[in-house]
């Protein structure tokens, strides 16, 4: 085990997985990688040059290529609409994001943890529990939850955002997933054998061990928890409690009834919200080196 | 990181531990287990409490039926009326309508996504490794963008009138409307792998990272080419995650709904208000307001895609590694 | 399995159990504290000014204004909070039409309150709060729907300007030839279809003797579907969806299309982004059906709903009643950055606040019309239609239809006969008397 993992570090860092590829096939990988970058980026362009024009402009000139530059006063007037709206739903966002998302690693990583390591009475159970609430059609459960935080008095409190994210049934599988690939179990025999208990042991080795697993988990987490609307929508009233998404949906859908457009200010409040997320990717790269592992359903 | 993971041996106590006898080690075994067990409560009190409540409150809906009486503006009566709504579901011919045009449709698009994501892996694993976390960032910009960015930059995109795909298309001799009915599941297909192909990705890659990089090396002695690895070793040791991916795209095609509904718009003569399952569940959920009938829908949606993905991995796991 | 997963679903089920249990104990009502009445309105449109006028003019009811996300947004939160039967507002910005919401029982009824104050409302205005004679909601009126028509392409061809709905038939076969379009009909609206016939003066759903008469064939609907009937066929109209906003602007500005039935809370949208056409438009009497007695327009209005629940609803209809009638109400409304007022489609005379309405660019030298143009517009307004308790089912399965008709898949009459067929099955299928 310990040969391996000495011997994948000394190649991990810089070294390609083809030891001396071909022009011609170094020729065909980066076309392919060209294409699929232009893929994933060039559709945002138009976000980019959307963002830097007047309402008018939008509707009315190429939508490629830029027209008179307004960024300037759009990201002006983006921060200071409606009293600086904006600024309260990114505090929000961020708010419930973080929260939610540490809440959900440390109980879904704790719960992973075991169900890899452990075996107990109705382990199976609760695999199968996880594993079904991945087909539920959130549709079911609209109304129900509803009644149900109403009930818990958790209704148009920030805690019916929080709360429901901590219990995350993919986050825990992918924990699980992670441990078992993760943490030898011969380990943590060692450090029963050296006297530890079990919760000391998984502080001192399995949660360490999992450091990537957890900041995957936290990282997916976070993006679903920044990118959610309709949580928000459901359960939150009154625009000084809502998140980002929510925010920029109901500016997008004023022009449906009435007078006014804020199309071009959701631009460049789309463009804004993505930058939280991309320096969090960014910054949480070193712990995510190997990116994400997952094997089989058990 | 292994991938092909066996069943781990699981805390046995060792046999030499001191004053050892049988039913020590098995008390000792049952409280190692338990507490084990004891990480798993605060996820399952919540898991019990935020999904299993509801799940039950729904299913409890879902037998029974209400009825109006006179104009209609009174009180509804609730009665008991116990499988009525499934049976009623059962030969439903616009749900399962809706849900054959959905399956035909996942058929075509979730392998067409995976074959790509495997490929985009591939590619980004046979550069150097600080290039491909750079380019894997920006690949996952459409994960990152939430759905209403993605709406808004499509609508676009595909607009006939003013974006710049249909002339560009045109160039070729293609006169491609993306909101037309003939090609409103290629607009929906691309809508999915555009915002799906990153995560996929990203999935795969980690796979790869995981293979251990010796094996390659003994492959090169034996003289086999980068393709001939790739396919032979590479790919055999991702399948389990593609297997992963896959009945993840099939949950989330055959429950289907925000980009079809966009669409709505659009060709409205092809999109109808019962396109797909779940738009269907809404429809009489909210619009027709029979919420106990939507539940039972729901209920007999979900057991299909569970069906459908319990086969789908099941099959693929059969077969040799 | 048995044993083990028995034991764990019946601990699961005991601790939802204990759950909900906990949350009913703690579930006790708050007595509300002396002082002026609260009430809290829910509405997507921002009122805020609204409701700081109201609540500096008055001392024994304070509104609190609670922005909803959109409409959908709006009715999804209304029916979550009534189930849930808890902290239930009392006003809530209307989200579709009394009858079918309070068949839903999302309603109360407030005819006491309403009734009294009946004098100060437009009269055309009442129908929509009622249902069965009585108040479900604040009555709200309607926008006066007139017609928009870029008059310098009307010129251009030699067109003249229609006055009535074969008018723009005849209109549209001559503008064809030139690659220009009469009208637009949205895929996904087919609220064309439906002024038409509330212009008419006809209805759908009727009542006889405590049951439904359904009628989707009567003499005002197939006149209604004829019109659309030849403009589709003769390929004069334009398929154009709201949702791509920039296409629809790139086509009213390039001139491609030429009429619109329109209304005064669309116009300040287009001073906004027309470039090319701005100061080409010109406001028009909306077309009649030919040999029509009476000029009409559709005036099928709205309520402000008070929700089933709400425990002050003496206050709401006050503070309604207030927003709606009162000029103080309507001039708090007033937005800066469009130079309008909300239309008070609800007031007797609505002509203090029409000059506001019309931008100042949109209509050239033709502006000068428009108050002429409005003002007839709200003082003919006709409303005989009647909304039956299922109508919001019947409105998704009615913009299938349409969507259905305007691509010639099916003609406009059987477009009727599918909604008749539909209609009638699904109240017989909810239980509800049915009179055919």
């Amino acid at each position: 085990m310990t040969t391996t993992a000495a011997r994948r570090r000394r190649y991990d860092d810089d070294l390609p997985a083809g030891h001396h590829p071909s022009k011609v096939s170094r020729i065909l990988v980066w076309t392919g990688l060209v294409f699929f970058l232009v893929y994933s980026i060039a559709p945002v362009w138009f976000l980019i040059v959307s963002a830097t024009k007047d309402q008018r402009d939008l509707y009315t000139t190429n939508g490629l290529w830029f027209a008179d530059f307004h960024l300037l006063d759009n990201t002006r007037d983006l921060f200071t609409y409606h009293d600086s709206i904006f600024l309260r739903w990114m505090a929000n966002t961020l708010l419930y994001g973080v929260a939610g998302t540490v809440g959900m690693t440390v109980v879904c990583v704790a719960c992973g943890y075991a169900l890899a390591m452990y075996r107990f009475r109705g382990r199976g159970v609760l695999m199968g529990c996880i594993i079904a609430s991945f087909l539920i059609p959130g549709a079911l459960l609209t109304i129900p939850s509803f009644l149900l935080y109403s009930r818990l008095h958790m209704v148009d409190t920030p805690w019916a955002i929080i709360v429901p994210h901590f219990f995350s049934a993919f986050s825990v599988y992918l924990a699980k997933v992670y441990a078992e690939g993760a943490v030898p179990p011969e380990l943590l025999e060692a450090a029963r054998v050296d006297g530890a208990g079990e919760y000391r042991a998984f502080f001192t080795i399995g949660a360490r061990l999992m450091t990537t697993g957890s900041a995957t988990v936290f990282l997916l987490g976070f993006v679903g928890s920044w990118n959610s609307f309709f949580g928000p929508l459901v359960f939150l009233r009154g625009e000084q409690k809502w998140t980002v998404m929510l925010g920029l949906y109901s500016w997008l859908n004023i022009k449906v009834d009435q007078s006014v457009d804020l199309t071009g200010l959701v631009i460049v409040g789309a463009i804004v919200s993505l930058v939280p997320i991309v320096a969090l990717m960014l910054s949480m790269q070193r712990y995510w080196r190997s990116g994400i592992t997952l094997g089989s359903l058990k | 990181m292994s991938l092909d993971l066996k069943p781990k041996p699981l805390t046995t106590p060792p046999a030499d531990r001191a004053g050892d006898t049988r039913s020590s080690g098995t008390r000792w075994r049952r409280t190692v287990a338990l507490k084990g067990a004891s990480f798993t409560v605060p996820f399952f009190a919540g898991f019990v409490v935020f999904t299993v409540v509801p799940v039950i409150m729904a299913l409890s809906k879902s037998l029974y039926t209400a009825k109006s009486s006179g104009l209609g503006f009174g009180d509804k009566t609730v009665s008991f009326s116990g499988f009525e709504n499934f049976d009623r579901a059962l030969h439903d011919g616009k749900f399962w309508g809706s849900l054959w045009r959905v399956a035909l449709f996942a058929i075509v698009i979730i392998p067409l996504i995976q074959v790509i994501s495997l490929g985009l892996a591939l590619l980004l694993d046979s550069v150097r490794r600080r290039v491909a976390g750079k380019l894997r960032i920006a690949m996952l910009v459409p994960y990152m963008s939430p759905g209403i960015v993605a709406t808004l930059i499509w609508i676009y995109l595909y607009s006939p009138a003013v974006g710049p795909l249909t002339p560009f298309f045109k160039l070729f001799g293609i006169n491609a409307n993306f909101y037309s009915s003939q090609l409103i599941w290629v607009s929906v297909g691309n809508l999915m792998a555009w915002g799906s192909i990153g995560f996929n990705m990203l999935i795969v890659y980690g796979a790869l990272q995981a293979v251990p990089r010796d094996i390659f090396d003994s492959a090169r002695v034996d003289g086999a080419s980068e393709w001939r690895i790739a396919w032979s070793i590479k790919v055999p040791y991702v399948r389990r995650s593609l297997v992963l991916v896959s009945v993840l795209g099939i949950i989330g095609t055959l429950q289907i709904f925000s980009e079809p509904l966009l669409f709505r718009s659009m060709t409205p003569e092809t999109v109808t208000k019962d396109f797909t399952p779940i738009m269907t569940i809404y429809n009489q959920a909210f619009a027709v307001g029979d919420f106990n009938y939507a539940a039972a829908l729901s209920i007999v949606l979900a057991l299909v895609v569970g069906l459908i993905s319990a086969i789908f991995y099941k099959l693929t796991n059969k077969a040799p590694a | 399995m048995p044993r083990n997963s028995r034991r764990a679903v019946l601990a699961g089920l005991a601790l939802c159990l204990a759950a909900t249990a906990v949350a009913c104990s703690n579930d006790t009502g708050k007595k509300s504290a002396a002082g002026p009445v609260e009430i809290d309105y829910w509405g997507w449109t921002d009122i805020q000014p609204v409701v700081d006028k109201f609540n500096a003019t008055h001392t024994d009811i304070k509104v609190k204004f609670v922005k909803q996300a959109d409409l959908p947004g709006t009715a999804t939160a209304l029916r979550n909070t009534v189930a849930a039967g808890s902290a239930i507002p009392c006003l809530a910005q209307n989200f579709g039409d009394v009858p079918a919401l309070l068949s839903e029982g999302l309603l109360t009824d407030v005819t006491d309150y309403v009734k009294p104050a009946e004098s100060k409302f437009n009269a055309t205005a009442l129908s929509g709060a009622k249902v069965q004679g009585k108040y479900y909601g604040i009555p709200l009126g309607t926008g006066p729907t007139f017609m928009m028509i870029n008059r310098a392409a009307y010129d251009k061809y030699g067109v003249p300007v229609p006055k009535t709905w074969d008018d723009v038939i005849a209109a549209g076969k001559a503008l064809k030839p030139h690659g220009v379009q009469v009208m637009n009909l949205a895929g996904e609206d087919p609220s064309t279809l439906v002024n038409l016939i509330v212009q008419a003066g006809g209805s759908w759903y009727s009542v006889q003797n405590d049951a439904w008469k359904v009628d989707f064939l009567s003499p005002e609907s197939v006149a209604a579907a004829n019109i659309l009937q030849q403009l589709v066929d003769n390929g004069l109209v334009a398929n154009q969806t709201y949702q791509d906003r920039p296409a629809l602007i790139a086509y009213f500005d390039q001139g491609k299309m030429v009429s619109l039935p329109t209304s005064t809370w669309q116009l300040t949208n287009y001073e906004l982004h027309f470039k090319k056409t701005i100061g080409d438009w010109e406001p028009i009497d909306l077309p009649q059906f030919a040999g029509a007695t009476k000029f009409a327009t559709p005036a099928h209005g709205n309520a402000l709903l008070v929700p089933k629940g709400c425990p002050h609803p003496k206050e709401a209809s006050e503070v309604g009643i207030w927003m709606n009638t009162t000029k103080d109400g309507i001039d708090a409304t007033f937005d800066k950055t469009t130079g309008a007022y909300a239309w008070p489609g609800a007031m007797p005379d609505p002509s203090p606040w029409i000059d506001a309405a019309v931008p100042r660019k949109l209509f050239g030298s033709h502006r000068s019309e428009a108050e002429a143009v409005i003002n007839k517009a709200s003082a003919s307004g006709v409303d005989n239609w009647l909304v039956g308790p299922n109508y919001t089912g019947v409105f998704k399965e009615l913009q299938d239809q349409w969507a259905q008709a305007v691509t010639k898949k099916i003609t406009f009459h059987q477009l009727l006969e599918n909604m008749q067929k539909f209609t009638v099955d699904d109240l017989k299928a909810k239980g509800i008397n049915v009179a055919n």
